[in-house]
């Protein structure tokens, strides 16, 4: 599990600290973590790496929050702040960097992430320019309904979290509540849809800040992502016919099977598309898993017990890293991210022979050993699914959403 | 959908009803045997598969866990087809999810009608009773007339933290499922008695009035 990264903090990255039960984001661990730690220390290892590369960078230019989305680098120093500088003198935004991406695409070190979502998404800029607005909104007459639809699900949100129980000092569903209530104020349009409570609480979890998490969810609901918490929900259904198209293209047999079944894509991935993987996919593990279950047999046993085990955690660590790439790249990583797993798993959905097995596949897809290496994985979605282009996305969109407007004002 | 003359039958049963009102513990209490106070909140559909032993036959149940948001709602219509039954879910420490209960039902029939041109047989759910009975012992006695009069086949107070009632409330419901499917494969035949749901919906099944 990725930590704080501070040096003070590295010590608890070794997993040799004491306080065991609950690890950094308040997610409960299985008791028996023992093993799992061994497993973890030489990944930690490598986060510890890449946190003092970025630690290093962000210090050597002390005004970087508007203008750096930054690196861990496997290329010099020299050739980072070069990049930088063409991007001021540009004046292009760091999106044009593709530098920059690909250092994104390898993860953001946690210490870091808040500030460079912050930059990459726009939110710095618009918290920044709005400096008392979200205290206005938390200070204004609220919607009756709208308090009593969060309220419902405060308890339904991260329910294992220790920081999320309403008994818990300092508790974040107070966070919570009062994001999503100002979001569902500054956005009248889509007030409070399910789904938004677990990225709120995300963004809370990561940033530990009301106030940016707002911004966050502005800058996501309200620029990264389509339409996908109104209530029309067109965004949602658009990019749910969208899969369905690439998948038809890319994993053709996959798309024969699946169109046995009408509306089975709101049924398998909805969730992925609302949460944006949160409580969908799994929290990393270490690379080298694939090496060891190749040489000890003892090994694979205890992965397998292992894997059982992560199924009691939080589901971060893979998210955060989808999360980096899609502040920096849009939603378009959620395709990708949804193709790879398609695609990785083509033989066992095809064996589905009914529609509780597809079903059951697409729960299965999402945990096992191919999402857990979430380097692997990260690699994998920028290469199995091949090439994705936005313009592709774009007419991909345009041409369902039209189908889905037809479709609907056939049947009133 | 199997038929009577097999000895199978695949149901395929709604659960809906107001956002946190239980849905989700009253499947996992029915098909799981267990309760969980820490279910997150259902996003989109789930659905779980319950098998019953039924005269020597096997039924078999689809439980459709429908998101209980409302713009969920046009997204989940699709999921609506071919339902034999549905239940109707509301938390009896909350008024408000009560007074959902007639948009939930009317939603139902006007997405869902039966080949005999019936409503699918609903059974009404006042979940979370070990909580507090304060919307029934405001209008406890007109249960039974508000279910007549929304054509509910059957009401049951439930607690799915308490397992209370959950067993019944689906063998009711699955009693009313069998009973119409009867009735539509039956209606032709002119020497067979043909239930008749619509007029005679308490007495069919005592039980499903019964408050405990």
């Amino acid at each position: 599990m990725e930590r704080e990264m501070t040096a003070n903090a590295s010590q608890s990255l070794t997993c040799n600290n004491g306080s065991e039960r609950i690890d950094p984001y308040g997610f409960e661990r299985h008791h028996d973590f023992e093993s799992y730690k061994e497993m973890m220390n030489e990944y930690v290892a490598v986060l510890n790496r890449r946190s003092m590369r970025w630690s290093k960078l962000l210090q050597e230019k002390p005004h970087v929050e508007k203008n750096l989305t930054g690196t861990s680098n496997q290329h010099t120093t020299v050739l980072f702040w070069c990049l930088l500088m063409l991007v001021c003198l540009c004046d292009v935004t760091i999106k044009c960097v593709l530098e920059v991406k690909r250092y994104v695409r390898k993860g953001v070190p946690n210490e870091h992430r808040a500030r460079i979502w912050m930059a990459a998404s726009g939110a710095q800029e618009r918290l920044e320019s709005n400096p008392a607005y979200y205290q206005s909104l938390l200070a204004m007459e609220h919607d009756a309904k709208l308090k009593e639809t969060i309220h419902i699900d405060m308890h339904r949100t991260f329910p294992d979290n220790v920081l999320f129980k309403s008994r818990a000092e300092p508790s974040l569903q107070r966070a919570l509540y009062n994001v999503l209530l100002a979001y569902g104020h500054h956005n009248k349009a889509v007030g409070y849809c399910q789904g938004m409570n677990f990225i709120a609480g995300y963004l809370i979890i990561i940033t530990k800040d009301e106030e940016k998490s707002f911004w966050l969810m502005d800058a996501l609901l309200g620029r990264m992502l389509p339409d996908y918490y109104s209530p029309a929900m067109l965004g949602l259904k658009t990019d749910q016919e969208v899969l369905g198209e690439l998948v038809k293209a890319k994993a053709p047999a996959v798309g024969q099977l699946m169109a046995q079944y009408p509306g089975i894509w709101t049924l398998v991935v909805s969730r992925w598309f609302i949460c944006l993987f949160i409580d969908v996919l799994p929290i990393e593990v270490r690379k080298s898993w694939g090496l060891m279950v190749e040489t000890n047999e003892e090994i694979v046993v205890m992965l397998k017990h292992i894997m059982l085990l992560t199924s009691c955690f939080s589901y971060l660590q893979t998210v955060l890293r989808v999360w980096d790439c899609i502040f920096y790249e849009g939603s378009k990583v959620l395709f990708r991210v949804a193709l790879t797993l398609i695609i990785h798993n083509q033989p066992e959905i095809l064996r589905a022979r009914s529609l509780p097995d597809v079903c059951e596949c697409f729960k299965q897809i999402t945990c096992g050993a191919f999402t857990l290496d979430c380097h692997t994985f990260m690699q994998k979605i920028f290469t199995e699914p091949g090439s994705l282009s936005m313009a592709t996305i774009d007419k991909l969109r345009e041409k369902c959403r039209q189908r889905i407007l037809e479709e609907e004002s056939g049947h009133p | 959908m199997q038929n009577n003359h097999q000895k199978e039958h695949l149901y395929k049963i709604l659960v809906i009803g107001d956002l946190g009102v239980g849905k989700t513990s009253i499947i996992k209490r029915y098909v799981h045997h267990n309760f969980s106070p820490n279910y997150r909140a259902t996003i989109g559909v789930d659905f779980a598969l319950k098998v019953l032993n039924w005269d020597q036959e096997t039924v078999r149940l689809q439980l459709w866990d429908i998101a209980g948001q409302e713009r969920f709602g046009n997204m989940t219509r699709v999921y609506y087809r071919e339902a034999m039954g549905a239940f109707i879910v509301f938390d009896v420490t909350r008024p408000a999810s009560f007074e959902a209960i007639t948009k939930w039902k009317e939603d139902l029939d006007s997405k869902l009608t039966l080949a005999n041109g019936k409503h699918v047989a609903t059974v009404l759910l006042a979940n979370k009773c070990d909580q507090g009975r304060d919307v029934l012992t405001n209008n406890g006695i007109k249960m039974e007339q508000f279910c007549q009069d929304n054509g509910f086949v059957g009401w049951f107070e439930t607690s799915a933290k308490e397992n209370i009632n959950i067993d019944e409330a689906a063998n009711c419901l699955v009693k009313h499922i069998i009973a119409s499917e009867n009735d539509m494969l039956q209606s032709e035949v002119p020497d067979t008695i043909t239930p008749q749901l619509e007029k005679d919906k308490g007495g069919t099944c005592s039980s499903c009035f019964r408050s405990q």
